[in-house]
């Protein structure tokens, strides 16, 4: 089990091991030539004080080799998390969460406050129909708001949806 | 109304969109055989068009000043990765020297392996396009995809073949002018 004091070396094994791509670990490579002492806690600090950096990384993380961490770590990796589909997509795709880290990530993939901001600044039609049919915690009002984004202008879809072809998140978590 | 055969694309290429992830061996989408276009690593974004043009369709297949009923194309396709994630289509046009039409993409995931087909329009829809007989001649006709994956991991799509068939119905009206021809002459008077 990794934690923030473990070499950033050790990380590296871990990540590779896990398959993780070549690109991504010349960019680690290049972080250990840099200072062969880095921990893993330097190197998280060194990744969210990046401006460019992107919660698609913690993700990427959690799914790879969360579970060599410990919850130490992987606290400070799901505080980054802001989006609610990032928190619901590691929900549903990581078994290793702790109740308190569920918890965590369950209460940013319902924040109405955060879905709203999300459903608000969506403009492209295909990524409103796509909140629309892979999210399932949508008011009845954000359902409509997303369709409006897209309809009339994605008629495979729309008639997906009106022929039960395509199903939304939501309405399977009804049933 | 008639229908032409289907008919594969004579040209391939992966066309740069916002220097996303490429289609490699474009070419291998032309026929449905062992050969196969892929694309990887589109990790929770979409990949770079891939477009097929040159279909090969003449007045053989559909007589001069035929009105055009319905568009038809189908693609058969797969995705190697985890089936817990959406892999699906993000943006398909038809193309006729530019991207046209309503954008055609299907909410439903790609397959895991094994490949399957899909169709789309069909023989009354012309999927959001005016296109004449004069344009779908042409070798600037075809169609462009690209795909879309939320896996943080990155997915494999995979396609086939993509191959298209035209309804239409004979001697319906004058000849037209090509519309993007008509575009590129008109377009100013139709701006004011």
């Amino acid at each position: 089990m990794l934690t923030l004091e473990s070499k950033f070396s050790d990380y590296i094994k871990v990540l590779t091991g896990a398959g993780a791509c070549e690109s991504v670990m010349e960019f680690h490579n290049a972080m250990i030539k840099k200072n062969p002492f880095l921990t893993v806690g330097d190197a998280y600090k060194i990744f969210f004080d990046d401006s460019s950096f992107k919660e698609t990384w913690v993700e990427w993380a959690l799914k790879l080799v969360g579970k060599e961490l410990d919850t130490e770590i992987r606290k400070i990796a799901i505080n980054k998390i802001q989006s609610p589909v990032t928190a619901k997509k590691l929900l549903s795709n990581c078994d290793f969460f702790t109740t308190e880290e569920k918890s965590l990530l369950s209460t940013l993939a319902e924040s109405q406050t955060e879905i709203q901001k999300l459903v608000d600044s969506i403009t492209e039609p295909m990524e409103a129909a796509r909140l629309l049919i892979d999210f399932p915690h949508l008011t009845d009002t954000q359902e409509l708001t997303l369709k409006a984004k897209f309809e009339g202008r994605l008629p495979t879809v729309e008639k997906e949806l009106l022929t039960g072809t395509v199903v939304t998140a939501k309405s399977q978590v009804v049933k | 109304m008639a229908v032409t055969d289907y008919k594969y694309a004579g040209t391939a290429a992966n066309v740069d969109r916002d220097g996303k992830a490429d289609w490699n061996n474009p070419d291998n989408a032309k026929a449905d055989d062992a050969n196969k276009s892929s694309t990887n690593n589109i990790k929770n974004t979409y990949s770079d068009w891939l477009r097929l043009t040159n279909f090969g369709f003449s007045s053989a297949d559909i007589p001069d000043g035929s009105t055009i009923n319905g568009i038809e194309f189908v693609i058969k396709r797969s995705v190697s990765n985890d089936p817990t994630y959406t892999r699906t289509d993000h943006a398909l046009y038809l193309y006729d020297d530019g991207a046209v039409g309503n954008n055609m993409a299907s909410g439903t995931n790609w397959p895991v392996s094994p490949e399957a087909e899909a169709t789309y329009g069909g023989a009354t829809d012309m999927c959001g396009t005016s296109l004449t007989q004069a344009d779908i001649v042409t070798s600037t006709f075809g169609i462009q995809l690209s795909v879309y994956s939320n896996n943080s991991s990155g997915s494999v799509f995979t396609v086939n073949s993509i191959k298209i068939r035209v309804y239409y119905t004979e001697g319906g009206g004058a000849t037209s002018l090509p519309t993007r021809l008509f575009k590129r002459n008109y377009n100013h008077i139709l701006v004011r």
